[in-house]
């Protein structure tokens, strides 16, 4: 299996212009908010997360990780890991200095954050898409057309954009989760949902993608071994991100009165 | 009764009212517990009426049941007493709900994987640690068994994150362990009284703190080469080894849950009888000897193990029965002091503590039976260990975890209470005796457990079982029902502003 791993970069030239556009349009706000004082938390280390972010999509989708996910499911996954739970989240944080303070920001987009950053919205979007990517029809469709590749790509970077961001924002902020409560709840339906997948992906007796037994070299066993790798790199290191993820969301409690007298 | 007469509230309650947040998070821990109770429990139904042959369910299905029945049941009945002993504590020792909320999450992500091994993959080995047999199933892949591993993992984990904080908590307001332990009391036989006391319930929560991160390092070793040897880097594992572990790690986690709720019976029955029950020499002795008692008790799981050496055999026998004696006789007889003649009123919290009492007892007089080196010989692979272990689970550790909880509900809500739910604390009593009942009575007869076809003879036990079972659940619904109800108002009450003085 890991014979068909293939040790090259693959350039797409227009990925790395919409990459570019993005960080240069974000420098661009960045720097307005900066020179014009709006924002407390306008700073470098905003910056640097964003560039981060886009580095770590690049690095995921351009380098021999996402060079071999036509070859080996194991490789996908892990290039679909790295969007999901490390660009993803790396670009939220660096955004989220620019709206930090939401009146300053223009109406319809203002409200378009207030909704999709509901969390059952932004839970559901992040699930649906996830599980509607996978599902064999559409990931076989993303597997031979570069163009659906690189849209499911994209789905997923702003899917989890908005399913990280009421995590990251802070209670006082547009779509902040109010509670320690109400995160920890998040953060579980969020690990649960793609463990779930990440576990019927590890234990299917079947292939779910014929696409990796048609490879040349692999078989059919060497396919399905490739997919309870795939399955189990969703799963476990999935599970680390989320507990991760509690250890940095879960913020120390106010000091709160209580209600009866004792 | 108002809210602000209510008795529990000024043993939940910190004094200056900043335990709030700890209190949201300890209430997450017991509802998420008996929860996953109440689904574990229908498991147990399923079983239940299968060895009584009202239903027929495959042995593939019946053992991956049995495996998450009761892994998840031992990890669900913790965490609720894990619950109850923060809420408890944090009235008057300050912990911070951060921790507590990152333990719940890595926890019951362990939980995920359990599910999601059993459920999904299909792994139905139990508890079984040896070469082949996880690793090897016939209807489960090595996934399922690596899915268990890094279950058992991420609840271990969770445990001693939880247990790690709490020792921090206690000796950060009691300056240090010692004097959370209350030793310089305890070695001057309860002469010296320079060190301020720290109430039972805290004595308590650094005593299961130490055994919880004891038994969740046990975890954490035998996962190590289990994993390991599943991914091919060492071909074997010592199995002795590997069984002393698991069984460090599972049967201190099963005692735990007993002993942690046992605490609670000290934070919340006084408020009930209008008694104090401070830490006396007896209770500090008692519960400072469970520390070293508790890790030994294990190997009574080993005698039908030829290799296991003598010393270690003749260890869990002493063990089993010093660490039974004084817990027993200091919280039983202790509890029953308290409520003798004190005009207790038998509402539901006060119920199902002394129905807790009851099978603590029951469950431990067969625990100590099965740690009979002899009996055991003849007992150990019979319906009589789950017997014991069921007593002191169903009307012992969960009886205590629901009447905690119950107090507190009932405590922040305000809510009256109703008739109906005071008769359903009874049935509870009378379904789980039965439903134990007929364990015991098997176990009696020699009918084996995890066994997933009984014969014909065998079934009757079940049979009978039946009827106790569906009481048992029907009076837990309710219970969980009339809870449901004042759960919200209880959420909201802790962030509240304090009315009165």
């Amino acid at each position: 299996m890991i014979d068909l791993f293939v040790w090259e970069w693959e350039w797409q030239l227009p990925l790395i212009a919409t990459l570019a556009i993005a960080e240069l349009g974000f420098i661009a706000v960045w720097a307005r908010r900066t020179s014009s004082g709006v924002g407390e938390r306008r700073s470098w280390p905003a910056l640097a997360l964003f560039t981060a972010g886009l580095l770590v999509f690049a690095l995921a989708v351009m380098s021999p990780i996402g060079a071999n996910d036509e070859r080996l499911l194991s490789s996908h996954m892990i290039e679909h890991d790295l969007l999901m739970w490390v660009a993803a989240p790396l670009l939220a944080l660096g955004s989220l200095a620019l709206v930090a303070d939401g009146r300053r920001l223009p109406a319809a987009l203002r409200r378009s954050i207030a909704f999709l950053a509901r969390p059952i919205v932004a839970f559901t979007i992040s699930t649906v898409l996830l599980w509607a990517w996978h599902a064999p029809p559409a990931y076989g469709l993303a597997l031979i057309s570069l163009p659906v590749h690189g849209v499911e790509h994209l789905s997923f970077i702003v899917a989890y954009i908005i399913y990280w961001w009421p995590l990251i924002a802070t209670p006082s902020m547009l779509g902040g989760l109010q509670s320690s409560a109400g995160r920890a709840g998040y953060l579980l339906a969020g690990a649960m949902q793609s463990g779930l997948l990440g576990a019927l992906l590890t234990f299917a007796t079947s292939l779910w993608y014929p696409h990796y037994a048609l490879v040349p070299g692999a078989t059919v066993a060497s396919a399905l071994a490739d997919q309870r790798l795939a399955g189990a790199i969703m799963w476990y290191p999935g599970a680390i991100v989320f507990a991760l993820a509690a250890a940095l969301t879960l913020r120390a409690p106010a000091t709160e009165p209580l209600a009866i007298a004792g | 009764m108002t809210a602000a007469e209510r008795p529990v509230s000024t043993a939940l309650l910190a004094p200056d009212r900043s335990n709030g947040a700890a209190l949201r998070a300890s209430m997450a821990y017991m509802v998420a517990g008996l929860g996953t109770v109440l689904l574990m429990g229908l498991l147990g139904l399923l079983m239940r009426l299968d060895q009584a042959g009202m239903l027929v369910i495959s042995p593939a299905w019946f053992y991956r049941v049995m495996t998450l029945h009761g892994s998840g049941m031992i990890a669900a009945v913790l965490l609720a007493a894990l619950g109850g002993i923060a809420a408890a504590v944090s009235a008057t020792t300050p912990l911070s709900a951060r921790a507590l909320w990152i333990a719940l999450v890595v926890y019951m992500t362990g939980n995920g994987f359990v599910i999601f091994a059993t459920l999904v993959g299909g792994f139905g080995g139990g508890w079984t640690v040896l070469y082949p047999l996880p690793e090897h199933g016939i209807v489960w892949t090595l996934q399922a068994a690596l899915a268990i591993y890094a279950g058992y993992f991420f609840v271990a984990l969770g445990l001693l994150l939880f247990c790690v904080h709490i020792l921090f908590a206690m000796r950060r307001a009691h300056g240090s362990l010692a004097k959370a332990l209350a030793w310089r009391f305890l070695f001057s036989l309860g002469r010296d009284k320079r060190d301020a006391l720290p109430r039972p319930v805290e004595l308590i929560a650094v005593v299961i703190a130490i055994d919880g991160i004891a038994a969740a390092g046990a975890g954490l070793i035998y996962l190590v080469p289990l994993f390991a040897q599943a991914s091919g880097a060492i071909t074997t594992v010592d199995a002795l080894f590997a069984k002393n572990f698991v069984l460090l790690f599972g049967h201190t986690i099963a005692n735990l849950s007993i002993y942690i709720t046992a605490g609670l019976v000290y934070a919340a029955l006084p408020a009930y009888t209008g008694r104090a029950w401070p830490t006396s020499w007896p209770v500090a002795a008692a519960w400072n000897l469970i520390i070293p008692l508790m890790l030994l008790n294990y190997s009574h799981h080993l005698y039908a193990d030829f290799a296991q050496p003598v010393g270690l055999q003749l260890l869990g026998e002493i063990g089993s029965y010093a660490v039974a004696l004084p817990s027993f006789i200091v919280t039983i007889i202790g509890a029953l002091a308290l409520i003798y003649r004190s005009g207790i009123r038998w509402t539901v919290a006060p119920i199902l503590f002394a129905l807790g009492l009851w099978g603590w007892v029951f469950g431990g007089l067969g625990a100590l039976l099965d740690a009979t080196i002899p009996v055991n010989q003849v007992m150990h692979n019979t319906l009589w260990v789950p017997a014991h272990f069921h007593t002191y689970f169903v009307l012992g550790a969960l009886a205590f975890a629901l009447a905690y909880l119950w107090s507190i509900l009932d405590a922040l809500s305000g809510s009256s209470e109703r008739r109906g739910t005071r008769a359903a604390a009874w049935l509870y009593g009378i379904g789980g005796a039965g439903f134990i009942l007929m364990f015991f009575v098997s176990g009696a007869n020699s009918v084996p457990r995890r066994f997933a076809v009984h014969l014909p003879e065998w079934q009757v036990y079940a049979r009978i079982a039946v009827p106790f079972v569906l009481l048992l659940a029907l009076s837990l619904a309710w219970l969980s029902w009339d809870l449901s109800t004042r759960f919200g108002s209880a959420w909201r009450a802790t962030r509240r502003p304090v009315v009165g003085p």
